[in-house]
């Protein structure tokens, strides 16, 4: 059955390829937009935390204190969810080569990198830009220090982000305590902390990355504005094309329906449909993102393949796919077999509505009489469909009174009674119908 | 009589400022294996009657037993698996799929069924042997005549072997020759095969051959005989 069916509801093979291809190129493009905007959430996480390892917790004190504050005992299962690195605080250096941020290491962790008295550590991009190697002296001056101190380390900017690095083991107040998670969630190793420090800042990756997203996406606003129309136009030509394809399928419907195939199979036809193109524009995009991600990364691009891109874009596209699909399902499942025992194909001619009043005088006598008309397109003396209704039948209010094909079939305008009751009148010169109001009878 | 078909009190009627029965008080049987006409003038309900006895449609009051079984508490879903199995269905404009040759359109109902496709194949052979198309085939609708079309829309009504098959005007788009082939298939298969015909017509050459001939005027059977 399913092969036979599958030849009859998949005809319009045009159609599903365009808007295979529709649907092949939006995700595509989605997954390559957020490469892009998760290039930029990185850059900007970057900025604030450096490449600081993920596990990391920045408790920033509002004044400088000569130690870490006692962590509270830990009553609950597990290990305790942090454990302390160090300490350091925040300050600026002028220099030789510029006015700096410096982070002066206040007791030896271990996280001073080793510096001894006499040695700074540079970061790598600021060794970079001025030429600076291990071994050459730089011109320093804080609030406490005033010394030439030599180059013993570049660092790579992973915990002290772009700064100097020093140690003051003489002056160890500090502004900045690290801790590394090492048990729960971020919540639970926050809320931890926060019982030793009420009113210190915490930062850490997961936070960072949030408060960078949120800044990336108000400065992209106007361009997720043009993602969010893309998606729209997606959503409204694929509900188009659906319904669109329900529609010339009416026909074929009543006859499998009155051959004795269940709504829902119908349904199932016209879902199955429906899905492939979503389904084969779903890989086929996935696929031709990746290829172009690919292909920009190595041309030096600094994207990466994220796969929540792929995920999202392709989950961006299925609201529109859930629409387009259980709509015409809808329809499928209510389609009226009874059409096919009225149906009556009447070549039609025009004539202008100046010849109309000369030619029908009884006309005036049934509008006053409270009849409603509908007027069928006819086109150059013909009209390019099917009526399915004459003088004398008894109507439904919104049943088909005739189908017209538009572009080549890809459009299809119905004609629905405006009310219940019978024809009163037919003209088929001009396609137009009267339709008598009337209320259906209970039969109680 | 052994009555394949009864009709209980049937109506279906609209209210145009007064009451206008489509279908009145309509109480008929159908014999088992003979042909039924129902025949009146345009307008006088015989379409509607049909739509009701196939389950198309659905009478506001009244009942439809199709050997002994009532319409009336039949689901929709349960209606289509009757129409499936015990119905067949000829219509004036032939209602074939477009996109299935001649002998798939035949294979089709057979397919809803579950019949396997290789005796799906030999046995829609036969049926368009039966009907004397045995060398169209493979041939699109389009590409076949008006009688060429209805005489496979009629081996598409028989292919699940049903026990009543409804026509609807099954003559009146053809020419007199295609007209006479039609009618002289029907009553092969009605005597061959046992089978109940229902057809609706306006076809005197059609209502000569029936056993039986229910007459309607404004929605009502005024004469059966």
């Amino acid at each position: 059955m399913t092969q036979l069916l599958w030849r009859i509801f998949r005809h319009n093979w045009r159609v599903q390829a365009a808007v295979t291809c529709l649907f092949t190129v939006s995700i595509a493009l989605l997954i390559v937009y957020g490469a892009y905007m998760e290039r930029q959430v990185r850059l900007l996480q970057l900025s604030v935390v450096g490449g600081a390892p993920e596990d990391l917790i920045y408790v920033q004190t509002p004044y400088l204190q000569p130690e870490a504050n006692p962590l509270r005992p830990h009553h609950g299962p597990g290990p305790v969810p942090v454990v302390y690195l160090g300490s350091w605080r925040l300050d600026i250096a002028h220099t030789n080569i510029g006015t700096l941020p410096v982070v002066v290491v206040g007791e030896d962790k271990g996280i001073n990198l080793g510096l001894g008295e006499g040695e700074v550590a540079l970061p790598a991009a600021l060794s970079q830009e001025h030429g600076l190697s291990i071994g050459e002296e730089l011109y320093f001056r804080t609030g406490t220090i005033s010394r030439r101190l030599a180059v013993a380390e570049v660092h790579n900017e992973a915990v002290f982000g772009g700064r100097l690095v020093m140690h003051d083991f003489l002056h160890p107040e500090a502004l900045v305590f690290l801790y590394r998670k090492q048990a729960g969630s971020w919540a639970e190793a926050i809320h931890y902390l926060r019982r030793s420090y009420p009113t210190a800042v915490f930062t850490h990756a997961g936070a960072t990355r949030a408060a960078a997203k949120e800044i990336i996406d108000a400065v992209y606003a106007p361009t997720q504005g043009a993602v969010f129309g893309t998606l729209l136009f997606v959503a409204i030509a694929f509900l188009t094309v659906t319904v669109f394809s329900f529609l010339t399928k009416r026909r074929l419907l009543a006859i499998t329906k009155t051959l004795g195939l269940r709504a829902f199979e119908l349904a199932i036809l016209i879902a199955g449909e429906a899905a492939m193109p979503p389904l084969l524009g779903s890989v086929l995009g996935s696929a031709l993102g990746y290829a172009v991600l690919r292909g920009l990364i190595a041309s030096g691009q600094e994207l990466a393949i994220v796969p929540e891109a792929f995920s999202s874009a392709v989950l961006a596209v299925w609201p529109a796919v859930v629409l387009g699909i259980a709509i015409p399902s809808r329809f499928a499942q209510v389609a009226t077999a009874t059409q096919l025992l009225y149906e009556r194909p009447i070549p039609l001619q025009t004539v202008t509505i100046k010849e109309l009043s000369r030619r029908f005088p009884g006309l005036d006598k049934l509008v006053a009489d409270g009849v409603k008309f509908v007027k069928l397109q006819v086109d150059s003396g013909h009209f390019n469909g099917i009526v399915f209704r004459r003088l004398g039948d008894f109507v439904k209010q919104g049943e088909v009174l005739a189908v017209e094909e538009r572009w080549w079939g890809m459009q299809v305008v119905e004609y629905h009674s405006p009310a219940t009751g019978e024809i009163v009148f037919f003209e088929p010169e001009i396609g137009m119908f009267g339709v008598q109001a009337a209320l259906p009878v209970d039969t109680a | 009589m052994n009555e394949i078909l009864r009709t209980e009190r049937l109506n279906k009627a609209f209210h145009l400022g007064e009451t206008i029965y489509a279908v009145s008080d309509v109480s008929i049987s159908i014999p088992a294996g003979k042909i039924t006409a129902i025949v009146g003038p345009s307008g006088c309900g015989k379409s509607t009657l049909l739509s009701l006895l196939g389950g198309l449609d659905r009478p506001m009051s009244g009942d439809v037993l199709l050997e002994g079984q009532s319409y009336r508490r039949l689901s929709e879903d349960a209606l289509a698996l009757m129409r499936r199995r015990r119905l067949g269905y000829v219509f004036q404009f032939f209602n074939l799929i477009p996109h299935l040759s001649a002998l798939e359109n035949v294979m089709l109902p057979m397919s809803f069924v579950g019949t396997a496709r290789a005796q799906a194949r030999e046995k829609a052979r036969e049926l368009l042997s039966a009907v004397g198309l045995s060398k169209r085939l493979n041939h699109m609708p389009l590409q076949l005549s008006g009688g060429e079309q209805q005489r496979v829309a009629i081996a598409r009504a028989l292919a699940n072997a049903p026990s009543l098959v409804l026509a609807d005007e099954p003559t009146g788009n053809l020419d007199s020759k295609a007209r006479e082939d039609v009618v002289e298939l029907l009553t092969r298969f009605n005597v061959a095969n046992s089978q109940t015909f229902v057809i609706v017509t306006h076809d005197d050459s059609v209502a000569s051959v029936a056993h039986h001939v229910i007459r309607m005027a404004d929605g009502r059977v005024v004469n059966q005989a």
